[in-house]
């Protein structure tokens, strides 16, 4: 995003299907951003979102409407010369412990013994937390056998007993099942919480399982609006939010719902997958929130060494711990040939 | 409020025990401030929250003031007008609503400055009736009579809001409610039960057809929230310098609208709290309409206050507040 007296602005949309966000951000969402105020960013919020209302709010809108936010955000910074922290409220961190993430998708594309070397290889990095991540979904629930218990033993197994360890059963079961579940993974392989047992469709059944586990449920990434997580608290009411700031509308509606969620007590615990502008975007959002939760997503960056190339400087990753940008805007710059080059690849 | 550069920020203070208010400024405040960065609005709300809790609603009252003075100096820093660091106006301009007491022993005066206030322009009007030491619960009840004289002065067009100043029981005031819904058309009926009886709260906005409105007497987004989910009230009231500042008013303003609740920002506290309750429900969705004007301007003493005009005050597209204290004119004002 450029302005009119030249200074860029860089935003991230949601990675999972790149030409339908560029689709809506060409064709949706420009009309609504072009000769305005970058200032007015919770105005050219409202005009996209409440202008492309009928695509369907809980999806690719609030995605791409995340792109141009932070895109915005990033610009006013640079505008200002100070970091996007500031603007978003100040800096309660300068550092978030994050943990490292991986998926097995329900054992067809990772084996177990891959699994524990991927563990082991987050520890040697330096991570302190590992999340294995089931991909169950619904659409396989209760499965019998599960996998999940010989990719949980051979992860916590090779990561020891002092590494923080979950699992996310991406909504893989029922509540009943799902109690089953949690209560035997924390008892066999001492996991610190549970992310999504059951279905985000549902928010009763998440409720069930709360109200039955004494392990942490962690809830949210699917849910991309200020509306749908006030529904997920008021209804599932689970122990930390994880809303993703690529994917629930950027900068502007991750700091309405960090509001709505301090005001019922909940932590967020930020998901992120991207190792790119979306993370340093993650990074400003938890340095300006009272109710962090103890620690963020991320990822290995060995397995995406292109990506690495887009930023400079790099995000620094240190002793298992994220650390917050500091230059103005986002606190990093973009490579544009790269990202053209990465594009193409 | 002064920054290193000598920037100044200024905001009014809410509430009425100033003793304590100053001694939570001069203390708990300066030491959080002191060296901070002027940047760290949330930050340094916690901290001076935390440390001011035990001051109770004035300790409120000195966080507000804290925060509105930071907002103001964090706009000039910026050249920026408060609202668009918040994101920018949802609309320029607001339906501004007068505010008029009366306790029923003067009922002509408060009808007088109604029409008034209709001739001046204004197409909302705020009723406060005072009269809480009254045994409410008989006929010597003097709102409905107010009520009356103030819709006949005021004319068919004049929007009411009235505050009852949580002065009944929850029956009586569903009896009340209803009454001055049907036959004076009030749009919100405002405190109609003591404050912090939720209970007694839902039973009333469940009982009527009027909206029914809290919050104006203080409020942080933790309170809000109880207002709304067991007070079940339909409008949550701010008053600005008695609702965590502009910090937290745009929380509280983030959790009202994503359950359907708009925000009434009150300014009842001076001009620069007018404003910078404006610079806030500008920036917010739904908000309105701006209670408690006109804000004083003092005999010269705060110059830049946003002024009515057909029914509407428009929010100052000046850096930070916008209002300006003139200085020499406050030593005189205040005898100093």
């Amino acid at each position: 995003m450029t302005a009119s007296n030249g200074v860029t602005g860089w935003g991230e949309c949601d990675a999972d299907n790149p030409p339908l966000m560029a689709a809506f951000v060409e064709h949706s969402l420009k009309k609504h951003i072009l000769g305005e105020d970058p200032w007015d960013s919770a105005r050219l919020w409202d005009a996209m979102f409440f202008g492309n209302h009928d695509h369907g709010p809980g999806g690719a809108l609030a995605n791409s409407i995340a792109g141009v936010d932070i895109a915005l955000w990033d610009l006013k910074g640079k505008l200002l010369g100070v970091p996007a922290f500031q603007l978003l409220g100040g800096r309660f961190r300068d550092r978030i412990r994050a943990y490292g993430s991986f998926g097995v998708g329900f054992g067809k594309k990772v084996t177990v013994e891959q699994a524990a070397e991927q563990a082991r290889r987050f520890v040697r990095q330096g991570f302190t937390a590992v999340k294995l991540r089931m991909q169950i979904r619904e659409n396989r629930q209760n499965p019998d056998p599960d996998p999940t218990f010989a990719y949980a033993a051979a992860v916590r197994s090779a990561i020891g007993p002092k590494i923080d360890f979950f699992i996310d059963a991406n909504n893989g079961y029922s509540a009943g099942r799902g109690i089953e579940v949690v209560r035997r993974l924390k008892e066999e392989f001492d996991i610190v919480l549970i992310e999504e047992p059951v279905s985000d469709q549902t928010h009763q059944e998440t409720a069930e399982v709360i109200r039955a586990v004494d392990t942490p449920v962690i809830a949210g990434e699917k849910e991309y609006t200020r509306w749908q997580q006030r529904e997920l608290i008021t209804l599932g009411n689970p122990d930390y939010l994880n809303p993703d700031t690529i994917k629930a509308g950027g900068l502007t509606e991750m700091k309405r719902i960090a509001a709505i969620a301090d005001a019922f007590g909940k932590p967020i615990i930020c998901h992120n997958t991207r190792p790119t502008l979306g993370t340093a975007a993650a990074l400003h959002f938890i340095a300006s929130i009272p109710n962090c939760g103890p620690m963020m997503e991320y990822i290995d960056l060995e397995n995406f060494p292109e990506l690495r190339r887009l930023m400079k400087p790099p995000l620094r990753f240190e002793g298992g711990f994220l650390c917050v940008p500091e230059g103005p805007g986002l606190g990093v710059e973009v490579d544009e040939d790269a990202i053209r080059k990465a594009a193409k690849a | 409020m002064r920054s290193s550069e000598g920037i100044s920020g200024w905001s009014d203070i809410g509430g009425r025990r100033f003793a304590v208010t100053r001694q939570v400024l001069e203390s708990d405040a300066a030491r959080c401030i002191t060296g901070a960065s002027v940047w760290d609005a949330e930050p340094l709300w916690e901290k001076l929250h935390a440390a001011s809790r035990d001051a109770g609603l004035n300790g409120l009252a000195a966080l507000s003031a804290v925060d509105i003075a930071l907002w103001d100096l964090r706009g000039k820093i910026a050249g920026l007008p408060v609202h668009k660091l918040l994101g920018g106006p949802a609309r320029q301009r607001m339906a501004a609503c007068a505010t008029l007491a009366c306790d029923g022993s003067h009922v002509e005066q408060a009808a007088k400055r109604a029409s008034q206030m209709a001739a001046a322009g204004y197409r909302w009007l705020r009723l406060a009736v005072t009269a809480r030491d009254l045994p409410l619960n008989t006929s010597a009840d003097p709102a409905i009579r107010i009520a009356a004289a103030v819709r006949a002065a005021a004319g068919a067009g004049m929007q009411l809001i009235v505050n009852l100043g949580g002065a009944y029981l929850p029956t009586r005031a569903v009896e009340v409610g209803r009454r001055l819904h049907g036959e004076f058309g009030v749009r919100y009926i405002e405190d109609p039960v003591s404050l912090d009886h939720l209970r007694e709260l839902a039973q009333v906005s469940e009982g009527i057809d009027a909206l029914v409105c809290a919050g104006g007497a203080g409020c942080t987004r933790w309170a809000a929230r109880d207002l709304i989910e067991h007070g079940k009230v339909d409008v949550i009231a701010s008053a600005i310098a008695l609702a965590g500042g502009i910090t937290e008013a745009n929380k509280i303003a983030a959790l009202a609208q994503s359950l359907s609740k708009p925000l009434m920002p009150r300014a009842p506290h001076g001009p620069l709290a007018a404003a910078a309750a404006l610079h806030v429900a500008a920036s917010v969705l739904t908000a309105g309409p701006a209670v408690d004007w006109p804000a004083a301007a003092l005999g010269g003493v705060y110059s830049g206050v946003p002024e009515m005009q057909d029914g509407f005050v428009r929010v100052s597209q000046a850096p930070g507040l916008g209002v300006t204290v003139n200085l020499d004119r406050l030593g005189k004002e205040s005898g100093a």
